[in-house]
Order: C-alpha cells, then structure tokens, then sequence
C-alpha cells in the first residue's frame, strides 16, 4: 500500500489530497467526503482509517479537504455549496485517473454525506454511494449549526445575546456568524438550507447505503426509514458508535461496527 | 508569501509523519523555523484552522513554519493504544511527541539547513514544545499557548484538583444555583457533580483549606512533574519565552498556583525569563477573531522583539 499527500488544482486554487492506492492494480475506488469545520477534526482518523481498510483489500481511496477547510485554499467564509461540488467533482476525476478506473464509489459522513449525494446526482459516474449519518434535512442542520453559535452566547456572556432570528439577520446582513471558529456566511447557510437528501437520492438513481449511527443499539433513524420507504433500492442499517464527529469521551481510531457494515455493503469484507 | 507545501517525514521509530512546510520570501527569510505542533486529536491545523491563521501572519515575517501531524494522529502512519481522549492527552503531557517534535527539527536542518526554532503550539502542542526544549538545545524559545501545567485523567476525580479560582468560580456559581429549580431537579436526580460540591461546602465551613503553595504539594495533585524542570530549565539558559492564555480557561490559574506559586523561590516575586499574555474572555480553542487576532500580534511582536 503506498500513501501520498500532495495538492490537487481546481479552479486556479490548490485543493489537498491524500491517496491511498493498493498494491497492484486497484479492483475498485472510493472518495471520501468529510463533514463540515470541526466535525472533519474529530473525525478525521476514521476517515484515515477506513481508507486504510479499503486500500488494504484493494481499493484506491482519496481523501480531500473541501477548499476553506483542512490544507485546501481559500477562507472558510469564502466557501460555498458550490465550491464544495466543484471540489468533489474534481476529486472524482483525480481518483479516476490515478486508479485507472471509469467508476467511484462516494463515502460521506454527516454534511459530508449529503455534498456526496449532491454530486451523485449530477454525475454518470458514480456507481455506489455510502452515507454514515447523513443530514437529511440541509434546514434542520443548519439550524443545528446556529445552536452552536447559541451554546458559545451562553458560555461566554452566561446568556444569549442574539438570538437566532437575531443571527440569520445577522447573516442576511453580508455578515458572518462565528460557529466554533469558523465565519458562517449567507450562500452556505442558504444553499444548504435548501438541500432535501431524499431528492438528491430520487435524482441520482444510485445505489446507496444508509447507516444510521446511535450510541446504543437501536434502529435506524425514523427520517431515513421514511427514505426507505419512498426509494426501495436503499439498503439500511443502524450500527452502535460514539458520535465520534463530536468531542467525546472515547478516543475513535476506528469505528470498527460501522467499517464492517460498509465493508460487507461494498462487498470487500475479508 | 509563496504557498506552503506538503512535508512528509520518518520519525525516529520509522513512522511517516505528513504535514506542511510555510516558507518565508528567501530575502525576509532569518533561518529559524517555528515549530508549531500539533494540539492533539485535531491535528497539524489546529482547531478552526488556527495554526493556518497564526502561519498566516507569522510567516511574513521570515520565519518558517512546520506544522504536522504525530504519529498515529491525522494522516501520520502509527497507531495508539489508548481507548479514552483523556488518556491519550496524559501521555501527550507526558512527552509521549517530543521525539517527533525532534525528527522535525532533523529534517528541517537536514532538508533546509535551518538549525534554529521555536517550540510552539496550543496545549497539547505546547507542552510538546516544552518536553523536546528540555531535550534538544536548538529549541531557542517556547511560544506556549494555553500551556498545561496539569496531566489530563483525573476526570473521575476531578474535584479533587480544582485550583482556588476554580473553587471561588464554583462557589458563585452554586449560590446562582440555588435559585434554580433545574439545578435543584438535577441535584435530586444525581445529575450534579456532588465532589466538587462537597469540596466547596467543606471550604465555606471552614473545615477544609487548601495546602500552602509548595513544590512538595506538587506530588499529591494533578501536576504535571515534569513542568517544573523543564520550564526552570528554560529560565536557566535565557530562552525566551511567552505564554498566551485564555482567560475564560482553567490553564492560567492553574499555571499561577501550580507552578509560579509553589517555585517562588526561583521565580522571586515576578516573571523573570518569562511572559504572561491573557487574553479576556477568551476560550480555549480561541474561536473568535478577536482573539485570534490578539494572539497572532502578540506572538508576531514578541517574536520580532526576542528572535533576529
């Protein structure tokens, strides 16, 4: 298996990439699409260690980091929906080209999932899809992404000091909201908002496994039973995991319940 | 500034190490590399991309600028043990990365012909930074950011080395508490941290105080033994160095009354061989611009000031 970091051009910016690529001619390849600011951090080495698995039974696996995150250019508040489909796209060809194959595989992780599924929709050469807890709802999320904004009010002042209505203005205003570090600006907030992943799969006729991930055995999420039922070729599962995107407890090398359910998916468990 | 580069690397058990080389226009350039090491879990870029910030404006100024992920972290090649964060942060605070910190430094020399840096990084980072100074001399100066003084995995019993303006800071905030009916409903329910409760109760009766400030205290808490000699050491030879904490964070107070107190004797009453940068208000991971913003002038003036 050999290993390799180097920078990847999209539109005249510098995109960074990290190949895994098998010993031998690779059978298949997967991109990998991490979820968005902080959640990539805590993540970060289950994705390394997935694609480890992968390349050591013979897939080529790149991973990336969206521009405004990670090594890529640009700043976070200068990135969109868009830049990140323009990313993904280009990394879809990178990997093509580097594992001398016409098809992918795109694995995506929260807001990560959903861009995956985005891109799918737009494109004929995407045979599998994997999503490990994806946003369903790009509104929900976002919402979800403003509570942190909320929870740092309350950390710092003891109280909120804008509420969210007080932020989405804030934001319709050209201005940023600071979430965990990161300046949230109005088109990611919006574009994401407007995002359904139940249209994005209807759209891309792809074959696609969702798992829902919960910290105890339990079964899969009621919103993406709700999927299933409207796009039978889904297949499903629910596996038992620390929300390891998130600081907890637990140090997450690897997530080896949700690596064999996506591996016996792909059919390449050992 | 031209743009940085990828650097990969061996450490010294054969591990590849990633991370990526900022280099300074060639007629700024001074011939020292700021070391900035990884805080942990999140990596050679630092929690919202700080150490792209800090690179940002420091790398202007001629130095260089390593960043890169340790072994079995990021994309570095390796694995850890440990199953819980706190443990993996212990041995961090232990020393467990100076080696790596030091496989940098030789292939910077080997690679750039730099020879001189400065250890530098947020918490974990830091303390990094300190353990391979107390190990290799081409360490000049330590930029410490929110560096700890304690060693993590006292989670358990963590009332048990709450410093005194952690215990004032709960005093008030368990006064506020009683006039709470939620507070009351997770103190019945068992959801309240009932050790540091108990704790503060003992020390408003006065049946309880904490130990006179010693460096003997230091063996019956949470300190990190280490600290002391290291950072004294740094004192001993003249190195520069700056602290930058945060002021909405423990690791001040508990570098003032685990350290500075207890080693006053060879501190006197000021900071002699070193400076202290507190930043109001701020949290850890310093995610406001504002902060950001003060660390990176600070550090970037103190740098120009200690280092031609």
């Amino acid at each position: 298996m050999t290993e390799n970091a180097y920078f990847l051009p999209v539109g005249g910016e510098r995109l960074f990439a990290f190949l895994h690529l098998p010993d031998g001619k690779p059978r298949a390849a997967a991109l990998l699409c991490a979820p968005l600011a902080e959640e990539k951090l805590w993540s970060h080495r289950v994705f390394v260690s997935f694609a480890r698995e992968l390349a050591g039974r013979g897939w080529a696996v790149l991973r990336f980091d969206f521009r405004g995150e990670g090594d890529s250019d640009r700043r976070f508040e200068e990135s969109d929906l868009g830049t990140r489909l323009e990313d993904t796209a280009a990394a879809i060809d990178e990997l093509k080209r580097r594992a001398g194959l016409s098809k992918v595989a795109l694995l995506g992780l929260r807001l990560g999932a959903m861009i995956a599924a985005a891109a799918a929709a737009q494109r004929d050469d995407v045979e599998r899809l994997v999503l490990w807890d994806p946003v369903v709802d790009g509104a929900d999320y976002m919402q979800s992404v403003l509570r942190m904004n909320l929870m740092a009010q309350m950390a710092i002042h003891r109280k909120v000091v804008e509420d969210r209505d007080a932020l989405v203005a804030r934001l319709q205003r050209g201005e940023g909201v600071n979430v965990e570090g990161y300046e949230l600006r109005l088109p990611l907030f919006e574009q994401v908002s407007g995002l359904k992943l139940g249209d994005l799969l209807a759209a891309s006729g792809v074959s696609c496994q969702l798992v829902s991930i919960s910290q105890k055995p339990a079964p899969v999420r009621d919103e993406l039973m709700a999927l299933s039922s409207q796009l039978p070729r889904l297949a499903l599962d629910s596996v038992a995991e620390e929300p390891f995107w998130r600081e907890i407890r637990a140090f997450y090398r690897g997530a080896q319940r949700l690596f064999r359910s996506s591996l016996d998916w792909l059919g390449t468990a050992a | 500034m031209k743009p940085f580069e990828c650097a990969s690397f061996r450490n010294r058990q054969g591990l590849m190490l990633h991370g990526m080389l900022h280099v300074p226009d060639p007629e700024v350039a001074r011939g020292i590399c700021v070391l900035m090491l990884s805080p942990g879990i999140k990596g050679r870029v630092g929690p919202h991309r700080l150490y792209l910030k800090l690179a940002e404006r420091l790398v202007p100024l001629g130095f260089h600028l390593l960043r890169f992920d340790f072994y079995g972290l990021g994309d570095s090649e390796g694995e850890l043990a440990e199953d819980v964060l706190a443990d993996v942060y212990n041995t961090i605070q232990g020393g467990r990365y100076a080696d790596d910190a030091i496989a940098a430094m030789d292939w910077m020399q080997g690679m750039h012909g730099v020879r001189r840096f400065v250890g530098s990084g947020l918490c974990g980072g830091s303390i990094t930074a300190l353990h391979a100074a107390a190990r290799d001399r081409r360490i000049e100066a330590l930029l410490g950011i929110g560096l700890p003084v304690v060693l993590d995995g006292g989670e358990v019993n963590w009332g048990r080395f709450l410093t005194e303006q952690q215990k004032q800071q709960a005093r008030r905030g368990l006064f506020e508490r009683l006039f709470r009916p939620r507070s009351w409903w997770k103190f019945v329910s068992g959801g309240s941290n009932y050790r540091v409760i108990w704790r503060v109760l003992l020390q408003i009766a006065g049946l309880r105080k904490s130990p006179p400030p010693s460096a003997a205290t230091a063996v019956m808490d949470d300190t990190n033994p280490l600290f002391a000699p290291a950072f004294l050491d740094m004192i001993d030879r003249g190195s520069p160095m700056l602290l930058v904490y945060s002021g909405g964070d423990r690791l001040q107070s508990q570098f003032e009354e685990k350290f500075e107190a207890r080693h006053r004797d060879r501190l006197g009453d000021g900071r002699r061989g070193y400076r202290l940068h507190t930043i109001p208000q701020a949290n850890h991971i310093m995610s406001a611009p504002e902060w950001v913003a003060d660390l990176c002038e600070t550090s970037a003036r103190w740098l120009q000031e200690e280092l031609r």
